[in-house]
């Protein structure tokens, strides 16, 4: 096993850290704080502020999102929320609002 | 990690969640939490994870560390590396040689079974059941919140402490088949006559064969 999975039917009401790569297929509500990649899935919901290293998106997030690297906006994602990241992707098909900061 | 595919729900050993987790479905932690968990699938405890959360699942199966009060509709499983520090409640449980509990354990097929009638049947014929065992129906329901207390204290003391509890049970004219506690509290009595008889002990004052009755 590597990594963190929060299934699909998984509320977490509270906070996630930590140094693996989380993927998201239920709902975590509150703070995510990892070193390493986060990837909210399709039916995934995220109601928190995120900071890791790297972020997908393909599911929804409300709240800030702040990326070491990169964060990516895949066509299905529904963001609400400022994503900092030195790369960021927003595919076609997103819906996003908020500000982008990409200063390095 | 396309949506579509089976994937089972993993705290890993790197992440730590704080705060409330529910779900339907199975949850494997090897990391650590601490909050509350409620599943109506099965709950498992890696053997190198902490969980410092009250847990309610379907099944809970433990190979880490648990503190917190563990609760189970169908099963608790503790494996030998299990460490529970709190109240176990299960419809059937199981426990590994090894695993480590410090706290209540009830299950499910001890539903009604008391201690009056846990003591006749153990002891059938030999031994009476007194009138007063019978009220003492939930001998344990005491040790609770005692027990509770010490869990979260922790310490070497905190085991002592529930003997002392066992040993207020057993004064109410209760005896268990189990040696351990049984021995215990005969023991005391014991004592306390033998203190008594050394302070009625009679010696006889200096140059008198006899002790006198008075003084």
């Amino acid at each position: 096993m590597s990594g963190t999975v929060i299934g699909n039917s998984i509320v977490i009401d509270g906070e996630v850290t930590g140094s693996d790569d989380v993927v998201v297929l239920g709902t975590v509500k509150g703070r995510v704080s990892v070193d390493g990649h986060l990837a909210v899935e399709r039916e995934g919901t995220l109601e928190a502020n995120v900071e890791a290293n790297s972020v997908a998106v393909a599911g929804s997030v409300t709240g800030d999102i702040q990326a070491e690297e990169s964060a990516e906006l895949t066509p299905e994602a529904r963001v609400t929320g400022d994503i900092q990241a030195s790369n960021v992707e927003i595919a076609k098909g997103a819906s996003y609002r908020g500000s982008v900061d990409m200063t390095n | 990690m396309r949506s579509g595919q089976k994937h089972i729900a993993v705290i890993d050993a790197g992440t730590t969640v704080r705060g409330r987790i529910e779900g339907e479905e199975d949850l494997h932690i090897e990391g650590r939490v601490e909050g509350d968990i409620r599943l109506a699938g099965g709950l498992f405890v890696g053997a190198d994870a902490v969980v410092e959360a009250t847990v309610q699942a379907h099944r809970v199966e433990v190979s880490g560390v648990v503190v917190g009060d563990v609760t189970a509709q169908e099963a608790v499983i503790l494996t030998s590396t299990a460490r529970v520090v709190g109240n176990v409640k299960g419809g059937v449980l199981s426990m590994a040689e090894g695993a480590a509990v410090r706290g209540q354990v009830h299950s499910a097929a001890s539903e009604g079974f008391t201690r009056s009638s846990g003591v006749s049947r153990a002891r059938s014929s030999r031994e009476r059941t007194s009138s007063r065992a019978k009220s003492v129906s939930r001998p344990t329901t005491r040790t609770t919140t005692k027990a509770k207390s010490s869990v979260a204290t922790s310490g070497a003391s905190d085991e002592e402490r529930t003997l002392v509890v066992t040993h207020s049970d057993l004064r109410a004219g209760q005896k268990t088949a189990r040696g351990r506690v049984a021995k215990k509290a005969p023991k005391k009595a014991a004592k306390k006559k033998a203190a008594k008889k050394r302070t009625r002990a009679k010696v006889p004052a200096r140059g008198k064969r006899k002790a006198s009755r008075r003084s």
